[in-house]
C-alpha cells in the first residue's frame, strides 16, 4: 500500500509531547478566561488532544498507519488547530469589543467551526475506513460516549430544574461527549489488547 | 468462536502484520482475530479463506 507512512524519530515524539503541554496549558488559560465551565472545555481539550497522540503513538512503534487512520488524524489536528486558534483570536476580540454588530456573530461561531471539522473527522473515518474491526471499536466509544453525555445532560437537567446545580452553557456536551468517548476508547482498547 | 488463523500463519512464517496487510486490515484486528475476542464478518471470513486456499469451516469452527 504506497498511500501509508511509518514515521519514526524523536522529533516526532518530542512534538507531541509539546502538543500534550501546550494543550494543558491552554486549558488552563481557558479556564482563567471563561470561569468554572471553561475548565470543562480545557480538559475536553486535553482529553481530545491525549486520544489524538494515544492514535499517533502507532507511529513510534513503527507500525504503518493505514491511509484512513492517517487522513483521520492529519483532518482531526487540523480541525483542533483551527479550533484552538479561532477560539483564542474570538476571546480577544470579544475582550477587546470588537465582537459588536453583525461581525459578531461571525467572531461568536468562528471557534464552532473547527468543532464541526473536529466532529465531521470522525464521520469521514467511518466512511473511508475498511477495517471493520477499528470502524466497530470506534462505534462502540462514539455509543459509550453519546449515552454518557445523554445520561449526564438528563441529570444535570434536572438538577438544574429543581435549583440544585448551576446552569451549564450547552457547548459543554462537546467536552463531555470527548472525555467519556475517550474513556470507552481506552477500556475498549484494553479489552483487545 | 474458536479458529486456527495462528496456526495458519505460522505454517506460512507470517507474521501478524503481514497477514494484516494482505488481508488490507490492521494488525489490531488480526490479534484481536486470533485471541477469539472478535469474530469476523462474512466478507472478512471469506476474504481468509481465499487467502489460505481453505474452505471456512476449516479454519472457523462454531463453539456452538
Amino acid at each position: 500500500m504506497p498511500d501509508d507512512v511509518a514515521p519514526k524519530g524523536p522529533l516526532k515524539k518530542l512534538g507531541l509531547f509539546a502538543a500534550f503541554i501546550l494543550a494543558v496549558a491552554l486549558s488552563i488559560w481557558i479556564g482563567k478566561q471563561g470561569g468554572a465551565w471553561a475548565y470543562v472545555g480545557g480538559l475536553g481539550t486535553v482529553a481530545a488532544s491525549i486520544g489524538f497522540a494515544l492514535l499517533s503513538n502507532r507511529l513510534f512503534r513503527r507500525e504503518t498507519i493505514r491511509a484512513p487512520m492517517r487522513r483521520y488524524l492529519l483532518r482531526f489536528g487540523v480541525s483542533m488547530s483551527a479550533y484552538v486558534i479561532l477560539l483564542v483570536t474570538a476571546v480577544s476580540l470579544g475582550r477587546q469589543g470588537l465582537a459588536e454588530g453583525p461581525w459578531g456573530y461571525l467572531i461568536a461561531l468562528a471557534p464552532s467551526v473547527g468543532v464541526l471539522g473536529a466532529i465531521a473527522s470522525i464521520g469521514f473515518y467511518l466512511a473511508e475506513e475498511t477495517d471493520e474491526f477499528a470502524r466497530t471499536t470506534l462505534i462502540h466509544s462514539l455509543l459509550w460516549g453519546t449515552a454518557g453525555t445523554l445520561s449526564l445532560a438528563s441529570i444535570w437537567g434536572f438538577l438544574e430544574n429543581f435549583d440544585k446545580a448551576p446552569h451549564a452553557p450547552p457547548w459543554v456536551a462537546v467536552p463531555v461527549f470527548a472525555i467519556f468517548m475517550g474513556v470507552a476508547q481506552a477500556l475498549i482498547a484494553r479489552r483487545y489488547r | 468462536m474458536k479458529n486456527r488463523l495462528k496456526v495458519l500463519r505460522a505454517e506460512r512464517d507470517w507474521s501478524q502484520a503481514d497477514l494484516a496487510d494482505r488481508l488490507e486490515v490492521s494488525r489490531q484486528t488480526i490479534n484481536a482475530l486470533e485471541t477469539g475476542k472478535y469474530d469476523p464478518s462474512l466478507p472478512l471470513a471469506f476474504k481468509i479463506a481465499r487467502l489460505f486456499g481453505l474452505p471456512i469451516e476449516t479454519i472457523f469452527q462454531d463453539e456452538a
